[in-house]
Formats: C-alpha cells, structure tokens, sequence
C-alpha cells in the first residue's frame, strides 16, 4: 500500500493498486511456488500495477486526498507548481522503459540501495546503475518545463 | 568542450552521490561556473527532491483498514460466485424414499448422535488423552489441527469467519418423511467454562443459502465474541467479556434473548478455543481416540483449484454403508483446513468454510454482546435458521430425565456387578422434533461397555424391527426381550452413540436387544460383547421406571452382588 502510494500520490488509487495485486495473488495462489520471495515479488508487482493505473487513470497529486504536501510551503504558488510537478513526474514515470521505472522508484522514491535492487528485479547492480541513471536522464528530459 | 560535454554526462552521477571525491569536486566546480551544466544540475536535483519527497507518504491505519476491508469483500463476492456448483444431488428417490424407511429414520437418530460423539462430546473428556495420536498417520490432518489452534496464539484480537453453505434441494418437493432441514452441533461455552452444544437447525430450500458465523478471540485475556448470522439477523451469539458468559436463548415464541451468567470461581475454560470457535472443533481429541474414523485419504482439488487432501471421517455400519460422515478438506500447500462437508445418507448436506482470518483492533461485536441485543430486538427470527437448544446435555440425573422425557423412561435399580457407574446423557431426537433422546451408558473394565438407549423414534419405530427377530427372554417385571433380527447392525449404531462415554470401538462380538417395555417403549440394550443369558436376565429384572427412582418410591441403587 504505501510503495503504490508514494507512486501514484492517492490514496484512493494506491487502494486500486491493492485490490488488484492481492486479488490477483487470491486468483492464482495455487500456482506459486513455495521458494517464492514474496518480498521482492511484491515489490514488483505494486510498481507494475501501480504503472499501469497511473496510465489508464490521471493521478491526483498528494494535495487532493488531504495529505499536506511535502515542504510545500507557504507559498500558495509554490505548492500548485509542486503538485503539478509530482503529477507529472507520475505521468512521466509510467511511460519509462519497465526497467528503468522498476530502478527509480525502488532507489529514489522507495530508498533502497543498489544491492537491494538487483536482488528484488533479479538482475545485476551494473544493471541497477545504468538503468537508474537513464531513468533520471530521461525524466528530466520529460519534466524539462517543470523543472526550470 | 570536451570537458563540458563529458561532465554533462556526470551530472547524474554526482545527483546520485556516485562519483569519487576528486570526480565530485570537478564536476561540481564545472557546474558553477557552466550555466547549461548548472541548469542541469537543479534540474535532476530538484527531480530527485521531488521524488525523495514522496518517501515521507506512507498509509495510516485507517487506509489500511478500509483497503482490507474492501479486498475482503471482494474476495468474499468473488469467491461467492466462484461457490462450488450445488452438489449433484442423488436421484430424489433414493434420497427421500430411503427416509421414508423406519429403520433409516432410526438409524439417521442414531447417527446423528454418533456424529455429536464424533465432534462434542469426546471434548468434555479433557483427560487421558494422547492429543497427538493421530500424528502418527495423518501428520497432515494433525498439522492442521495445529493451525487451527495457533489462530488463537499471539496477542492480537483474531477475527474469524465461516460461511456455512447449505445446499439446496433444487426445487425437489419434500416426500413424507423426508427430514426437511439439517443440522450442525452449535457449540458454545457456559458460565463455569464448560461447553454447550446446541442444535443450529437450517431448513433445506430450493436454492442454496449462506449462513455466516464471526468469531472475535482476545488471546490476552481470553475474551472472546460469537455471532452467527442470516437474513440479516443474529440467530446465535456466545460471549465471554472476563466476568460473564453471554449466550442467546430462545424464547417460547421462537425470538432470541441474550442471557447473561457471571462466572464462578471455578470458572475453568477449554485450553484451546479451537474447542469451540475454529474449524476442527473436537476433532482431534476425537481422532486421538480412535483414529479408525478416517475412513479414507484422497487427493483432490478445491473450487478455487488448490490442491487438497480429503478425509473421510465417520463410521461405517456392519453392511459397510455410511449414513452420515464429515469431509475435511486439508491444503497441501499450507495444511490448514480448507473446508468441511456433512454428508448424510449420500446427500451433501452443508459446507463449512473459513472465508476470512484477520487481526484487529476490537471486535465487531462487544464482549457483551450489547449490539447483538439490540440487532435482536430489531430482526425478526430467521424462517430458516434456528437454534435448538441443548443437542447434547452429558451426565444428567434421573429426576432430570423424567422431567425431560414424554414417555416412560427406565433405569437399572442396580448396577451390574461388571460395569463402573451408569451415566445419562440427554440429547434430542432430530426425527421426533421436540422429543428428547437418553443415552445410559456403563463402562465395564472387561470391555463389555452397557449402553441403553430410549427415545420416542425408537418407540414409534422398533416395533417394526423387532418383529426380524423373537423373544429371548420374558421378565417378572413385564419385559419383553426381543433378539435376533439386524442386531450387530443396531448394536453398533447404539454403541457408536454412546463413545463418548464408553470411549472403546463396537467390538465384533457385540450384541443387540430390544427391549418391549410394559408402557410399550421400546428402549434399545446393548453389550459391547457377549453376555450370558443369567446376565442378560439380570440386567432386564432390574430395571423398574424412571419416575419411581425420582419420586423416591423406586428400590435403592445397590450394586450387584458378583
């Protein structure tokens, strides 16, 4: 709940997130296998979840279920271009290569370091590294306006 | 230039705190002073703040709480629709005609007080018991119990809820004798810790319906709330709140009331409430006894297409048929019980299943039980559902079983010389609504266990059955001993009803009588073994009624003289 959260910025839609994943795992348990790192796999499978909501549905910034925003500030202006921004950022993170969103969000939104990475997307920290740093090239490409 | 271009690329990396230190001061000082590359610099950095902001969201309880309520729901209504199709039922006229038969009808009374031995009574034995004798053969099922109870280990209020499913007849009209409804033991817990066993009584309709049963356990205190519900209506309720015992009874007009009983000092509650509350209730003390029960082990696949293994539990007559067998269905992939099944005379009859198993802050009910008055006093009592009370009563007195009793009971003036004492269980006879059935049992050290039973379906129905068989023995007392006939076939249904006391299997050289009484009752006398005609002959001299004993007027107990 909080991983799709801190993705999508709505509660309402971070509950979706939930829904789906847990129905999903409800639906196909009888097919998992015992060896399962259910911690890794819920990771993944909130973040892909969490991407395809963020396609199908325009996210709500984090002002609008009543959470204050994050060292918005006073300034009224201010904190209208901070949500804009996170939506964006939202928008943007959900058209990355899969890798390259799966390696942002667990590093900068989710805080996990690269070793931690590479074992939950099952690929190396080289892997982890590279992906990481075009999905920061490629974002502030795409939130350029935003960001300036 | 070419250093622009390859510091540019850098900017990332120092964003990240990926650069060595001399590497950072160097691209560091290139962005100072380079307007593009500082440009760029505040861009990944105000990128990276606003997504390092989010870490500071996280869901509260409350979010939690609404999303796994919501995820619960719809696992409940998907698994609704997902409900495994109504049972194929036997072709009707093998069900109903067989119930038209006396002697199914008495074997149906019978077994049902089998079936509560099976799964109540052996609980109040709580001693002596090898709890994991079943581990031996069936670790599964025994692991399974032990899921059950460490439901109620930790120290978070547990939530648990069953559906129980009663199937549909499918529009079939009811034949005459054909019992309209089946049942379940309800049990609960009473005031001075020991368990109650009521009779939850579902009508059979057309179509199949559901009935919920919530449970609430504080493992810290042992407090602890039951409510079983449908139509919208409480139509059972059992609490504990640390001082008293709550409990819903049925008032004459067949409403409920809440009866509050404050708990003595005595107070000594079951172990586990898996006794009472899970799944497996009194299943593997029963099993501990004697684990012939399982009859069979067969791998299956649940309706929600997990793979289970299916026990058959229950006992068969001496024709090798089984009139009524409970289905535990056990998950291969993590041992607990999936669902259990009631099986009577070939018919699926009702599937019990845990839908939901949570920790929360509070119950949905409170400990005593005050919202369920208030529910009460709102709803009107189920058509379908209702509770009869005391299906099973253990070691009642004789006044007890005359005030009960609509007919002339019996007892032996004496004790046989063979047996320890006699004891009285009291229990309803579900072919004879309202009527009461009463179980005397004696153990005896040589195996040889006594078992008499009386009741107004064997009063109406084993006049037909005696006529099999001839008399055997006429008493100075007035009775007639009628033998011979399906007596191996009798005596295990009496001796299986009675394993709660007598706690030994029939044995293959039992034997069965009935006795044709002066008030023309026709109790039901079985030895687990053989007896002598001298011993038989005393047995039936001794008996004199029931109500003489009561009064007073009847001879003393006096134990026979070897």
């Amino acid at each position: 709940m909080d991983v799709a959260l801190r993705i999508l910025g709505d509660a309402d839609l971070a509950n979706d997130v939930y829904q789906e994943v847990f129905l999903a795992i409800w639906r196909r348990w009888d097919r998992y296998d015992d060896q399962l790192n259910w911690g890794a796999y819920l990771y993944r499978v909130t973040i892909r979840k969490a991407m395809e909501l963020a396609k199908r549905r325009r996210p709500v910034p984090a002002t609008m279920d009543g959470r204050e925003p994050p060292s918005a500030g006073a300034d009224p202006g201010m904190a209208v271009r901070f949500d804009e921004l996170q939506q964006e950022l939202t928008k943007s993170l959900a058209r990355l290569p899969k890798r390259q969103a799966d390696v942002f969000v667990l590093s900068r939104i989710e805080g996990l370091d690269h070793a931690a990475i590479a074992e939950i997307l099952d690929c190396s920290r080289n892997t982890v590294r590279v992906s990481l740093h075009r999905a920061i090239r490629q974002l502030a490409r795409d939130l350029n306006g935003h960001l300036s | 230039m070419a250093e622009h271009k390859h510091i540019k690329h850098q900017l990332v990396n120092l964003s990240v705190g990926e650069l060595p230190e001399r590497q950072r001061a160097e691209v560091s000082a290139h962005a100072a002073e380079c307007d593009e590359c500082g440009a760029k610099l505040r861009q990944i950095e105000k990128l990276l703040g606003c997504a390092g902001r989010r870490k500071a969201l996280s869901a509260d309880e409350a979010m939690y709480a609404s999303a796994q309520q919501r995820l619960f729901a719809a696992i409940s209504s998907e698994d609704k629709s997902k409900l495994p199709a109504r049972p194929i039922i036997r072709p009707a006229f093998e069900w109903r005609s067989i119930m038209t038969s006396s002697a199914v009808k008495i074997s149906v009374a019978a077994v049902i007080a089998v079936v509560v031995g099976l799964f109540g009574l052996t609980m109040w034995d709580r001693t002596g018991t090898d709890r994991d004798g079943i581990l031996a053969r069936f670790p599964r099922l025994a692991s399974a119990c032990a899921a059950e109870e460490s439901l109620f280990l930790g120290s978070d209020i547990v939530h648990i809820q069953n559906e129980i499913i009663v199937y549909g007849s499918g529009g079939d009209s009811q034949q005459p004798g054909a019992l309209p409804y089946t049942w379940l033991p309800m049990c609960s817990m009473k005031a001075d810790g020991s368990l109650r066993f009521d009779q939850l009584k579902l009508s059979i309709e057309a179509e199949s319906y559901v009935v919920t049963d919530h449970s609430w356990y504080d493992p810290v205190t042992g407090r602890f709330a039951r409510m079983v519900k449908t139509d919208g209506g409480v139509v059972f309720a059992n609490s504990y709140d640390g001082h008293s015992v709550y409990a819903t009874t049925t008032r004459p007009d067949g409403t409920l009331l809440v009866v509050e009983e404050v708990v003595p000092e005595t107070f000594n509650p079951p172990q586990s409430p898996a006794e009472f509350l899970g799944l497996a209730a009194g299943l593997k003390t029963a099993l501990a006894k004697d684990d012939t029960m399982v009859l069979n082990v067969e791998e299956d696949v649940l309706h929600d297409g997990a793979t289970a293994h299916i026990y058959k539990v229950g006992t068969r007559d001496p024709r090798g048929n089984l009139q009524g067998y409970w289905l535990f269905k056990v998950r291969d992939e993590d041992s607990t019980i999936a669902e259990k099944e009631f099986v009577l005379s070939g018919r699926p009859c009702l599937l019990i299943r845990r839908v939901l198993t949570e920790s929360v802050e509070a119950p949905g009910a409170s400990w005593n039980l005050e919202e369920v008055e208030q529910l009460i006093g709102e709803a009107e009592a189920s058509p379908r559902v209702s509770v009869t009370p005391d299906m099973v009563i253990p070691r009642v007195s004789v006044e007890h079983m005359v005030e009960r009793a609509d007919f002339e009971t019996y007892i032996f003036s004496r004790k046989p010389a063979w047996t320890d004492e006699i004891e009285i269980t009291d229990c309803i006879d579900p072919a004879s609504p309202g009527g009461r059935m009463f179980i005397m049992t004696a153990r005896a050290d040589d195996g040889r266990h006594l078992v008499l039973v009386q009741s107004p379906t064997y009063n109406q129905m084993l006049g037909n059955v005696v006529k099999q068989g001839n008399v055997v023995y006429t008493s100075p007392n007035g009775f007639k001993v009628w033998g011979g006939g399906p007596q191996k076939w009798f005596s295990n249904i009496l001796l299986q009803s009675a394993r709660a006391s007598i706690k030994d299997p029939p044995s293959e050289d039992r034997i069965g009588y009935v006795l044709e009484s002066p008030a023309e009752t026709f109790p039901a006398l079985a030895v687990n073994g053989p007896v002598s005609d001298e011993e038989l002959q005393a047995l039936v001299d001794t008996l004199i009624p029931a109500r003489d004993r009561a009064k007073g007027s009847g001879p003393q107990v006096e134990e026979e003289q070897p």
